[in-house]
């Protein structure tokens, strides 16, 4: 499934463990979150799949579907 | 086709403070958030002014150095451009003002131009037009800003990656120039990604006793409005999707392919981008070069500190692509051939500029 594809780039590109995200995950709120992670997710989004997400956009997304809700509407 | 010939760059100095200010000694990070910092960012250290120094202070030592190198008389000089964010007075120019202190002709020509990240792409074009269809023959750039001074020590997405520096690069008419191939671009939707919003009586947001008031803004940081916000995230996304077409357009321009520069000199905003830059455009690590790890994000004068910090690399002749983005949003590309004799010029001062 395209979503289980995403949650697999998003742990990678913020170094975390598969198992500790899923669709629900509220992610701003992970313990040290930080700015880093965020530019680290536009990066992936943007090479993986051509889609420019805006600081905005990443700070409205509560959860990990948000995103790729967002994701999905750009492509 | 914004193509201009027959300019040639004779040199480009660039002057530093002494003072070092390391990442990791940055109180408002532990030591492990610093380390992070370091490594994504690939700030390490940077120059910061002390006492009362400005941006035109180091950019006048910058220019005496590239004029006394080219044996260039001061009467000679028909322009003077000053691009910086950070001026000696609201009003009037301070190029006007360096006009009197550098002792240059009352003939000579002198306006500020307000902008950052984009300033060498967009000054290169700006001189060089002028000294075509005015028919001046030489002519300084100067390119100078210090951004430690308007930066929140508290607001770590930006005062640990900021530096300061001056440069000035001088111009001449010269037919057997190869050209410079521009692209330039604007898009003020974006002015909000790196703005400070306090200006003075006339401005949108006028300064009030409470401008200097510390107040935690919506994101986190505790700054005054006086101070810069810096939307990382924001310039993040802009940079990696528009200036490798940009970088594109003008390699198109002039015919080259992405093999033909030996050196892809970018903004230097940090490691991640420009990493990032380099991949989508597609050119090697060894056609790259940085001043990040020891002079940071030095704004409008990163690329000249970072040619002036490499001048080892420039004893032949050498193709560059030239890439500012940033504050604006503005962004430009420019290539161009720094020819030998070229008088790469390395300065370090903490003083304040006087007439000699």
């Amino acid at each position: 499934m395209p979503i289980e594809d995403f949650i697999t780039l998003f742990a990678n590109a913020c170094e975390r463990p598969r198992d500790s995200i899923s669709a629900a995950s509220d992610f701003k709120n992970f313990e040290t979150w930080d700015s880093l992670n965020v530019l680290a997710i536009i990066a992936m989004v943007d090479e993986r799949y051509r889609v420019s997400l805006t600081g905005e956009e990443i700070e409205n997304a509560k959860t990990v579907q948000d995103l790729w809700d967002v994701i999905q509407q750009k492509r | 086709m914004s193509i201009v010939e027959g300019i040639r760059i004779a040199g480009i100095s660039t002057a530093v403070p002494r003072t070092v200010s390391r990442t990791e000694d940055y109180t408002i990070l532990t030591p492990e958030e610093r380390s992070r910092f370091a490594k994504a960012t690939g700030v390490f250290e940077r120059r910061i002014v002390t006492g009362s120094q400005c941006a035109s202070d180091l950019a006048a030592f910058a220019a005496d150095d590239v004029l006394n190198a080219l044996d260039w008389a001061k009467r000679s000089v028909g322009v003077i451009v000053l691009i910086t964010q950070t001026s000696d007075y609201p009003v009037p120019a301070t190029s006007v003002i360096l006009q009197h202190k550098l002792r240059l002709p009352q003939n000579c020509i002198a306006f500020d131009v307000n902008l950052g990240c984009s300033a060498f792409p967009f000054g290169l074009a700006i001189v060089s037009s002028l000294m075509r269809s005015l028919t001046i023959h030489r002519a300084l750039l100067l390119i100078g800003d210090v951004s430690s001074r308007v930066c929140s020590y508290n607001d770590k997405s930006s005062w640990p990656l900021f530096g300061d520096a001056g440069s000035a690069t001088a111009l001449e008419l010269n037919s057997n120039a190869e050209p410079m191939a521009f692209d330039l671009m604007s898009d003020g939707s974006g002015k909000d990604a790196i703005i400070i919003k306090t200006g003075g009586l006339a401005s949108r947001n006028p300064l009030t006793r409470d401008s200097l008031d510390q107040q935690i803004a919506a994101d986190g940081i505790k700054r005054n409005s006086t101070n810069l916000i810096l939307k990382g995230p924001d310039i993040f996304s802009f940079a990696i999707s528009q200036v490798p077409p940009s970088i594109g357009r003008a390699l198109s321009l002039a015919g080259w392919s992405t093999e033909t520069p030996d050196f892809f000199v970018l903004h230097q905003a940090n490691k991640m981008i420009n990493e990032t830059i380099r991949k989508k455009v597609g050119y090697s690590s060894a056609q790259t070069l940085s001043s990040l790890e020891r002079f940071g994000n030095t704004s409008s004068v990163s690329i000249p500190v970072t040619i002036c910090v490499s001048r080892e690399q420039f004893t032949t002749a050498r193709r560059i692509v030239a890439s500012g983005f940033g504050v604006g949003l503005s962004w430009g590309s420019v290539t161009a051939t720094l020819a030998t004799p070229m008088h790469l010029g390395w300065l370090e001062t903490d003083d304040v500029y006087i007439t000699a």
